[in-house]
């Protein structure tokens, strides 16, 4: 099994150089069936991997650039009226596909945003008085611009729970931006071959599913969503002020799913606390919501996630 | 109404006052027959009112005429025996020989009626005064004024004075000049000074003069700063003057001053004079190069010292682990793949804490020391 992860991990390679940690993430959602949310300023290959991924995969992709003027209807379908016939016709939007890539999701105003959300939670868009099941596997891959940037809507918060990961994208090291700007310079990238079929996901899916959590380590995630919301219960008072809302039930259900993919990524049958310690962030950091005061001294939600995972009991 | 009675009354009276008026008449108690050119002396006038004429106002302002320079030395304005007396002291000097007819003239000022029974009712809005006016002319005086060519005129000394007799080139000397007395002090015209390679510099004449009977009494005082590269003579000032009290001309006469140059100077004579001479130059050069060389070592030896200062082992992050388990979660919370290598063998059990951070340590030192 874990051939067939590094087939794919090589495949993206031949067009991404390093972001080794957003390709375990969009791994981690695509083993676990959990949409994804990755952030970065531009030109950070977020869009390259989405589409890299999808192509190595051999499914349905289809992509949606998110503007300011975008309608519900361009991206879940619409009844269209068919002159031929006589009569009204479904016409489905680009949604209907297995890997949706949501770029720049937070360009587009809260309406079409929330058009997401049913058929993120439910896998079901419902069109005139007809619902229509979403093809398995389906999985949204949004990127979006930092909200400091112009021009863009932040997500509601209903929404950001939704998506199980949120990976931040940082720069890439010297010598990686190196090998970077030397294969564009040369043209040199080669194709990408399909590598996976719709039943070998399937199948690694499953395989997920058979990795090991102790009840320790079980117990040791619940306590760490519990730490969100009860900080000083950790001896952590000074942070209980920099947080308006703690993480959601749905943090532990993503985080029991997430932690499994992590250590068959890592090759292993049985979950650490080092591998729920590796998706923490990208599980949480979307999910808690900051108070006033810590949006004014400019605290970072990373580094309130850091201060409570090294505060809790290690099993 | 005993107010108002009262106020009628007096009003009658300034009526009755004002309708009969009062009458005057100007006489010149003194003046002199004969005076030189340049001597000043009091014609006294007199104004004599056969009433108390508290209505009346006189302004006599004496003006100087071709011939005769007048100036109002003092005033004097009583009743004495009902009658109001004004008398006025007028200070004559001719300006020029032979007789010389001194006609002056004096407004004799009527306060109206309609200004008294303004100011008498109250009235706020008309003029506060308003007068009758009537130009009085003064008796005439003739004075013999006998020729006088000296430049003053009065009882005169004078003075010379210079600070230094002795300076080196371009080292200023200051000359004073000093007037005093009385006489016609006023008409002193100020000296000229030029001296030949000399640079003359002056300010206008301090004057400090009183007025009195017999003339202007006082200093006048001029100064001079010259400047030069070469020995020089301030020539003698001389000053022609006619004592008044002798009747004689004299001619006063400074004595001609010498004063010595030297070539060249000394710092300590000037307020900003640099020291040209060269003799301690490559002692300044000296040490301006000492202190460059110095602080060049200093700044070496401050580098030498920074780059060979001790240094005390960085803390690094992971070492608050105490367990391999602490360890294992500290190293992946952060998003570095390097340490995942160390992460799986803690994970395994094949690193024990010791070993895994001696491992940490030599990765961060492959790695240029970047965390």
């Amino acid at each position: 099994m874990i051939k067939i992860i590094e087939a794919i991990r090589t495949e993206i390679a031949k067009v991404v150089v390093g972001q080794e940690k957003m390709i375990d993430g969009l791994l981690i959602g695509l083993l676990c069936e959990g949409h994804i949310l990755i952030e970065g300023i531009p030109g950070l290959a977020k869009t390259t991997t989405v589409k890299a991924l999808a192509q190595t995969l051999g499914l349905d992709f289809k992509r949606v650039q998110f503007t300011p003027d975008l309608l519900p209807s361009d991206i879940l379908g619409a009844e269209i009226y068919d002159p031929q016939n006589n009569q009204f016709k479904i016409k489905k939007g680009p949604i209907f596909t297995n890997l949706l890539l949501s770029d720049e999701i937070n360009r587009a105003p809260a309406k079409v945003q929330s058009a997401l959300l049913e058929a993120m939670q439910e896998r079901q868009v419902t069109l005139s008085d007809e619902s229509f099941d979403l093809p398995s596997p389906f999985l949204v891959m949004a990127t979006q611009n930092p909200i400091e940037n112009e021009g863009v809507y932040p997500l509601p918060e209903a929404q950001l729970d939704r998506f199980m990961l949120k990976i931040k994208v940082g720069y890439n090291t010297q010598e990686e931006e190196l090998l970077i700007a030397r294969r564009i310079a040369s043209k040199s990238s080669e194709p990408i071959h399909a590598v996976v079929n719709a039943q070998v996901l399937k199948e690694l899916q499953e395989a997920v599913k058979t990795i090991h959590i102790d009840e320790e380590v079980e117990r040791y995630m619940i306590t760490l969503v519990s730490a969100t919301r009860e900080p000083e219960a950790f001896g952590l008072e000074s942070i209980k002020r920099y947080i308006q809302f703690g993480a959601s039930p749905r943090v532990s259900i993503d985080m029991f799913k997430a932690v499994r993919a992590v250590a068959f990524l890592r090759g292993k049958d049985f979950v650490t606390p080092s591998d729920i310690a590796s998706i923490v962030k990208d599980l949480m950091r979307h999910r808690i919501v900051l108070s006033y005061e810590a949006e004014a001294e400019g605290i970072d939600v990373d580094s309130l996630i850091e201060q409570l995972v090294t505060a809790v009991p290690i099993p | 109404m005993k107010q108002s009675l009262g106020k009628i009354g007096l009003l009658w009276l300034l009526v009755a006052s004002y309708a009969y008026g009062a009458q005057y008449t100007w006489s010149v108690l003194k003046a002199p027959k004969e005076l030189h050119v340049g001597e000043g002396a009091v014609v006294r006038y007199q104004c004599l009112f056969d009433t108390s004429a508290g209505d009346y106002t006189v302004v006599f302002k004496p003006s100087s005429s071709q011939g005769y320079k007048a100036s109002m030395v003092t005033q004097d304005d009583h009743v004495s025996n009902g009658k109001r007396i004004l008398q006025f002291d007028v200070l004559i000097t001719p300006t020029a020989a032979g007789v010389v007819t001194v006609n002056l003239d004096a407004m004799i000022r009527h306060t109206t009626f309609a200004s008294i029974e303004d100011a008498s009712i109250g009235r706020d809005n008309v003029r506060k005064y308003d007068f009758n006016d009537e130009k009085a002319i003064l008796p005439t005086v003739k004075i013999t004024a006998l020729a006088n060519t000296a430049d003053l005129s009065g009882e005169i000394t004078f003075a010379v004075q210079v600070d230094k007799l002795k300076v080196r080139a371009h080292e200023p000397v200051h000359l004073s000049l000093y007037i005093r007395g009385r006489g016609n002090l006023d008409q002193f015209v100020p000296y000229e000074l030029n001296i030949s390679g000399v640079k003359s510099f002056s300010e206008p004449a301090y004057k400090e003069l009183t007025l009195n009977e017999e003339g202007y009494e006082g200093e006048i005082r001029q100064e001079f700063a010259l400047v030069a590269d070469k020995s020089y003579v301030i020539a003698p000032f001389s000053l022609s003057v006619f004592d008044t009290k002798s009747h004689t001309n004299k001619l006063l006469r400074s004595q001609p001053i010498s004063i010595e140059v030297e070539k060249g100077y000394v710092a300590g004579n000037l307020l900003d004079a640099p020291d040209l001479s060269d003799k301690n130059g490559w002692k300044r050069y000296g040490i301006y190069a000492l202190f460059v060389v110095l602080g060049g070592m200093l700044t070496e030896a401050s580098r030498w010292l920074w780059a060979h200062r001790p240094v005390r082992k960085s803390k690094m992050f992971w070492d608050t682990a105490k367990t391999e388990k602490e360890l294992s979660v500290i190293l992946s919370l952060r998003p570095d793949t390097r340490y995942e290598e160390v992460v799986a063998q803690l994970d395994e059990g094949k690193f024990t804490l010791k070993e895994a951070k001696k491992r940490l340590n030599e990765i961060m030192s492959i790695n240029g020391g970047k965390r």
